[in-house]
């Protein structure tokens, strides 16, 4: 009991040098641990984020692969727009990356009982020749966070052939960019580039296909 | 008690060898957290570029599965009694399609290739706006991210006993420099059986 009294008589406190020295190493501490935080936190996001993206790409390539290994009258037009027919469903599809996103279109023929096309639908249908007639898209990578733009490009090859008079194949390459963040933060910015393509048996069906109104 | 009072009237302050070891200490506990957060950044790079030599490997295959469609139309190429040209030893290179030639005669008995004559390829992405993609050799101030070494080796094979080769086994590889390897190199792999669709 005597010596606790001493000791509270002997402590005259900490000087105010002292007191600003200890909390000026205090807040750096603390604005590391804090900056550490906030940095993983954006690394979390940023990874979260961009997986997503990825993954949504990953789907697009095998999704296209899958449909244009059985189709035709593949057009490339300006804007990077890639239109086909999938001649295992006669679907007509097309692929754009447009306002940072990568979208797709589709018209399906609407095909009555016992196979029969009404001439409206058959009209609707054979109407369809390239992007500009499909306007309703949907978004299939990017367009869910602003953080995140999508773009892209494909390259649609032929196969040369020694005989001319032989059909040619073709090669689609699919190539699709995702970046998140902006160039104004580089240290929260991260960007992926995919690549892959696909073989075309059937690249240069010269006929399209169109369907006969029958009564 | 007594020991806690001897303690609180012996504290005089702490030794400058004190000081120095907490700090030690406490040094060595931050450089394993941020080691650690390090770590997880570059595996996450790591994942991605995992998934980059997936899409690629995809892609080398597909170009095999080309040559095929394409050697189909030209020389029937299954049947090994057709007259071929003479098998290439390698494909100049396997990026560039335009570039894959000579022509591969798959019909050649016990014939194996690679596409880039036993040499990986180098590809990086150029993002430069022209290109936009993964070039072979690139070079300049627009090629990005790890250098991806792709190969790609095809090799006929006979699995009925009747007719020789019949099939073609298809391997693709893509390697890069793993961030977590020190520098030892990761990798892809993918293997396709593709079968004579003519006969």
């Amino acid at each position: 009991m005597r010596h606790k009294l001493e000791i509270n008589l002997n402590c005259e406190g900490f000087s105010l040098i002292e007191v600003l020295i200890a909390l000026a190493i205090f807040m750096f501490i603390i604005g590391g641990i804090v900056m550490f935080s906030v940095n993983s936190i954006k690394a979390n996001t940023r990874s979260q984020s961009m997986q997503e993206s990825i993954d949504n790409a990953r789907y697009a390539i095998d999704d296209l692969t899958k449909k244009i290994r059985t189709s035709s009258n593949i057009k490339l037009t300006g804007n990077n727009e890639l239109f086909f027919i999938d001649n295992r469903t006669l679907t007509k599809y097309c692929y754009r990356f447009d306002n940072n996103q990568m979208t797709v279109a589709r018209f399906e023929p609407t095909i009555g009982p016992g196979g029969s096309m009404t001439p409206q639908a058959v009209n609707l249908y054979n109407a369809v020749i390239d992007c500009s007639s499909l306007s309703i898209t949907k978004p299939i990578v990017g367009g869910d966070n602003g953080k995140i733009s999508v773009n892209g490009k494909f390259e649609v090859m032929q196969t040369n052939i020694i005989d001319d008079n032989n059909p040619h194949r073709g090669f689609v390459r699919i190539i699709i960019d995702i970046v998140y963040g902006n160039v104004e933060a580089p240290e929260d910015r991260s960007e992926v580039h995919l690549q892959s393509g696909v073989s075309i048996a059937d690249y240069e069906r010269e006929e399209e296909v169109k369907f006969e109104a029958n009564n | 008690m007594r020991n806690k009072e001897k303690f609180i009237n012996n504290a005089e302050g702490y030794t400058l060898i004190e000081v120095i070891i907490a700090l030690a200490i406490t040094s060595i506990a931050f450089v394993a957290i941020y080691a650690l957060f390090a770590r997880s950044m570059q595996s996450d790079t790591e994942g991605r570029y995992e998934i980059i030599a997936a899409s690629l490997v995809q892609e080398g295959i597909e170009i095999i599965k080309n040559k095929r469609e394409k050697n189909e139309m030209d020389w029937a190429m299954w049947n090994p009694t057709d007259d071929g040209p003479t098998p290439p030893s390698a494909f100049t290179d396997l990026n560039d399609l335009s570039q894959c030639n000579p022509d591969l005669d798959l019909s050649a008995i016990n014939y194996s290739f690679t596409c880039n004559g036993g040499n990986n390829i180098n590809m990086q992405y150029n993002k430069t706006a022209l290109s936009g993609k993964y070039e072979l050799n690139c070079s300049g101030s627009g090629c990005v991210g790890p250098i991806f070494e792709r190969s790609c080796t095809a090799t006929g094979i006979d699995t009925d006993s009747i007719v020789g080769n019949d099939s073609l086994r298809v391997v693709c590889e893509v390697k890069w420099k793993s961030l977590l390897l020190g520098g030892d190199k990761r990798s892809v792999r993918a293997e396709t059986v593709l079968t004579d669709w003519q006969q």
